[in-house]
């Protein structure tokens, strides 16, 4: 027997998800399409710029020349050193949070989390105006005695971590945060009621327990340096390129779109292979966790 | 209660320094009264957030970003509630891989969203229009209100619904009068999120914005490559107690962890 | 035709039959119980009758008018939900006057009847407050009051009182049944807690795996279960296994394990009692008497003893397993754990239940 109106209820879900479809079909997929084909057109500024020729050359020169080596490795390595950097400080940092009272709890979460809220223009503003060579730091330290030159960390790969550690080490908090959140404090009293020191109590039942939110946390952490764009741009300057900034030089400097094109796919597959990869071990490992 | 030892005080403390460094330097740099970047030393001076208001550029930027915001904020709520609906209450073929397609764009590099939507709207025509980059936008918002939408309507106990139509409503006023008040706050939640990401983004908006419809933070990026002056510094200012503003009343609301959570993954 | 008939309603998810051909009547301003553990298919029951859940099979009729395919928002329904189901965004007032606004109740005569109906509840003063300004108590007057409201041809009540203290909930169970009463509104209760079930129905409807097992007063259900479910879910019975070694007029000898005993020839018994067939020799615990050993049906040794204020609980370990006795307090110490005991009980108190081969 057959519900009045079952017909509708089969086709009322697809109906409610076709304007939103319609859309991604039209202008994520197409682009990202017309990204992927654009990647493998010939480009020659002396015939016309892009040509109607399709040939692997543009990964070939992407993947053969040390120049563009040298960006992807510094791309990654920063990201490591982001990544590590977020895990180190801000693990810790959500777990003081976790055993805070409350009206302090909230205060320290809005400086934390606050800044995400903040264009990345404007915070990475505040750092290049930190440690510029004419920057507060400078000024305070040669003020103080305690240096004769100016420390130089604008332009280079250290003053680009520390900014980009403070960019996105709230998403590390956050996330460690929200996987404190589903412990039960009473495990916790009763590691303690047991015999075991606090200190042993953090390494042996909540450190275990939190490791899915370190885990996801620096996984996100990662994939956004890897693409970050701003930052390195403006505290990198013309010299220090990273993938992201190099991919915006070719479309918007040298107008080389084929190649732009193919360091952003790269860029993207690099993306999505680690972090769908990155999922399926946390998956794995941290089954029984997640359940 | 748990306390924590001077030691990690010590340690939060040093952390939020940490976050705030930045972000006060941007503010006291604002009121200097000289003609480069310096602190405030003689005296705090307006002289700066006064300029802000004869540089059109700037204003004209501020106010595409927000029309940008609200009509892409908009239209991306638009697309997640019904799609919200159909994800909590319909099991249906294809149920995960829509959902999936639809939180996609957060493992797209947003330079990777840029080059693509430059070489699309350029074959299609739509580069240096308004409509153009609000689409652009509402693929990028798209996951964090389609999270918080969702998140109340999964939430929402739907026995209340079984109530009014058991009183006598008819779905649609079922709808109207019960189930939207009652997922409300997360759909506003959703909005302004949205609206925020829409604001603040830069990387993407940076290949689609024409000379034309240059947003707010692709005018700064492009003003700060240039040259940091107390100008920047003082616009900066100026956007960070605005955001302040909202981050308060977003947290006696929702509170900023629970809003966040969504922003993250 | 009585007020509202269930006719051979089924329901089928996918290979589970969760509710097979229950049939009921239900005579108008009846109490109603449907009793039973969870996945008895009482809840499915109660949402076919309300229209939230489409029968496989079956009918429908309320006051002779088949509603089966109706429309949940045309029937004239009140139900209270086990959550309430309040709407968090509406005051009190506007709760109750929900329905009366759906049916196109004109303003003034609008706020008499929720006034009214919230005076009935005793929430009169709360009209203005939100549902989070409510105690649980107070949601669930709420609840009845909104449903009451639209004067419905049947109230259905899902476990509305599961949510609350132990407390609240016995003065709730008086003070709805007395509502009832007042209002003379045909009334379901759905429930699991067979205690509730009897001190507010008329009648119990007890299901079990999908069916309808047996539909009597409470007290006839509990004194004449028609099967040792009902016996074992109507309060606690001892149950000793066995077969039937004859029948007579009068009496049934069962064979237990270890002895032959008497019992009463059951008024209810679903079958006739063959010769050989298993069976269940029934007692409940309140109508054994302990006695000194000799004038004893079965001896055993008290092995624990709880005090429960008006009454204590035995376990007595016996040849036949432990026995449970329920005896009144009647202000002296009752024997201490572990002396020897006598236990004793009428004949006619026993019931014989059929038993499965392997039960």
């Amino acid at each position: 027997m057959s519900a009045p109106g079952s017909h509708a209820v089969s086709t009322r879900p697809y109906l409610l998800n076709a304007p939103a479809l319609g859309l991604f079909l039209a202008l994520f997929v197409a682009p990202l399409l017309m990204t992927f084909l654009l990647s493998f057109n010939t480009f020659d500024m002396n015939r016309g710029g892009i040509l109607d020729e399709y040939s692997w050359v543009n990964y070939l020169e992407v993947l053969g020349d040390s120049y563009f080596h040298e960006i992807f490795l510094r791309t990654l390595l920063i990201s490591l050193a982001v990544t590590l950097l977020c895990v180190l400080l801000g693990t810790p940092e959500a777990y003081i949070l976790h055993r805070m009272a409350s009206p302090w709890k909230s205060i320290c979460m809005l400086v934390i989390l606050g800044p995400l809220l903040i264009s990345v223009v404007v915070r990475t503003l505040g750092w290049a105006i930190l440690i510029g060579s004419n920057g507060v730091i400078n000024h305070a330290l040669i003020g103080m005695g305690l240096v004769d030159q100016p420390i130089k960390l604008m332009f280079t790969n250290t003053g680009m971590v520390i900014a980009l550690v403070h960019v996105l080490i709230p998403f590390m908090v956050l996330s460690v945060w929200a996987s404190l959140q589903k412990l039960d404090p009473r495990v916790e009293s009763a590691g303690l009621s047991l015999g075991a020191t606090p200190f042993v109590v953090l390494r042996r039942i909540v450190l275990p327990q939190i490791m899915p939110g370190v885990l996801s946390g620096s996984l996100i952490v990662f994939a956004l340096t890897a693409s970050a764009f701003a930052t390195p741009s403006i505290l990198g300057g013309r010299r220090l390129k990273v993938v992201a900034t190099a991919a915006y030089d070719e479309y918007l400097g040298t107008l080389n779109w084929p190649l732009g094109a193919a360091i952003a796919m790269l860029l993207l597959i690099a993306n999505v292979v680690i972090i769908v990869s990155y999922n399926k071990y946390i998956e794995r490992r941290y089954a029984q966790v997640f359940k | 209660m748990n306390r924590n030892t001077p030691l990690a005080l010590a340690f939060n403390l040093i952390f939020l320094l940490f976050m705030l460094a930045p972000l006060v330097v941007v503010c006291l740099v604002a009121f200097t009264s000289k003609g480069y970047i310096s602190l405030p030393s003689d005296g705090f001076s307006l002289r700066w957030f006064k300029a802000i208001l004869d540089n059109p550029h700037f204003i004209d930027a501020f106010y595409l970003s927000f029309y940008l915001g609200v009509a892409s904020a908009t239209i991306a709520i638009g697309l997640a509630l019904p799609a919200s609906l159909a994800f909590a209450r319909y099991r249906f073929a294809g149920r995960e891989v829509f959902l999936a397609f639809f939180l996609s764009p957060l493992m797209v590099p947003h330079i990777v969203l840029g080059v693509s939507f430059l070489s699309f709207l350029t074959s299609v025509g739509g580069y240096g229009t308004f409509l153009g980059l609000v689409l652009c936008h509402v693929i990028i918002i798209m996951p964090y209100a389609l999270r918080l939408v969702l998140a109340s309507v999964t939430g929402m106990d739907r026995s209340a619904e079984k109530a009014a139509t058991s009183l006598g409503a008819s779905p649609w006023v079922t709808f109207r009068r019960v189930t939207l008040p009652m997922i409300l706050p997360g759909v506003a939640g959703g909005w302004v999120l949205a609206f925020i990401t829409s604001f603040d983004e830069l990387t993407m908006s940076v290949f689609v914005a024409s000379p034309s419809t240059t947003t707010l933070p692709v005018r700064m990026y492009q003003h700060i490559t240039e040259t940091i002056d107390p100008l920047i510094a003082s616009l900066s200012a100026a956007l960070i107690f605005v955001t302040m503003i909202v981050m308060f009343i977003l947290d006696r609301a929702y509170g900023l962890d629970r809003i966040l959570v969504g922003k993250g993954k | 035709m009585s007020f509202l008939r269930l006719e051979g309603l089924c329901k089928q998810f996918g290979d589970f039959l969760a509710v097979d051909d229950v049939s009921l009547d239900i005579e108008k301003g009846e109490f109603v119980s449907l009793l039973g553990p969870s996945g008895c298919g009482k809840t499915t029951t109660l949402h076919m009758i309300a229209g939230f859940i489409e029968p496989t099979a079956g009918r429908v009729f309320i006051n002779g008018k088949e509603i089966t395919r109706e429309r949940p928002n045309k029937r004239q329904l009140g139900i209270v939900f086990q959550s309430y189901a309040l709407f968090p965004h509406m005051s009190v007032f506007e709760n109750v006057s929900f329905g009366l606004e759906m049916r196109k109740v004109r303003g003034g005569e609008r706020k008499k009847r929720v006034e009214e109906t919230l005076g009935l509840v005793h929430l009169g003063d709360f009209a203005g407050r939100y549902p989070s300004e409510l105690s649980g108590g107070q949601q669930q007057r709420v609840a009845l009051a909104r449903a009451l409201v639209i004067q419905p041809e049947v109230l259905l009540l899902d476990e509305p009182l599961s949510a609350l203290d132990a407390k609240i909930r016995e003065d709730m169970q008086i003070e709805l049944r007395a509502i009832q009463r007042t209002v003379g509104t045909t009334t379901i209760l759905v429930t699991h807690d067979q205690a509730e079930a009897m001190a507010m129905s008329d009648r119990v409807a007890v299901m079990n795996t999908g069916r309808l097992v047996q539909v009597d007063p409470p007290f006839t259900a509990y004194e004449h279960p028609g099967d040792s479910f009902v016996s074992r879910f109507l309060g606690k019975s001892n149950m000793f296994s066995g077969s039937v070694e004859s029948v007579s007029r009068a009496e049934v000898l069962v064979r237990t394990s270890t002895r032959i005993m008497e019992a009463a020839v059951p008024r209810t018994a679903t079958a006739p009692l063959a010769s050989g067939a298993p069976v269940f020799y029934s007692v409940r615990p309140e109508k054994i008497h302990l006695v000194g050993e000799g004038e004893a049906r079965l001896t055993g040794n008290v092995e624990a003893r709880i005090f429960l204020g008006n009454h204590w609980v035995f376990q007595i370990a016996t040849e036949l397993g432990t026995v449970i006795v329920v005896s009144q307090n009647t202000g002296e110490v009752a024997v201490a754990e572990g002396a020897r005991i006598g236990l004793d009980w009428e004949a006619r108190e026993v019931r014989v239940l059929s038993r499965e081969e392997n039960e």
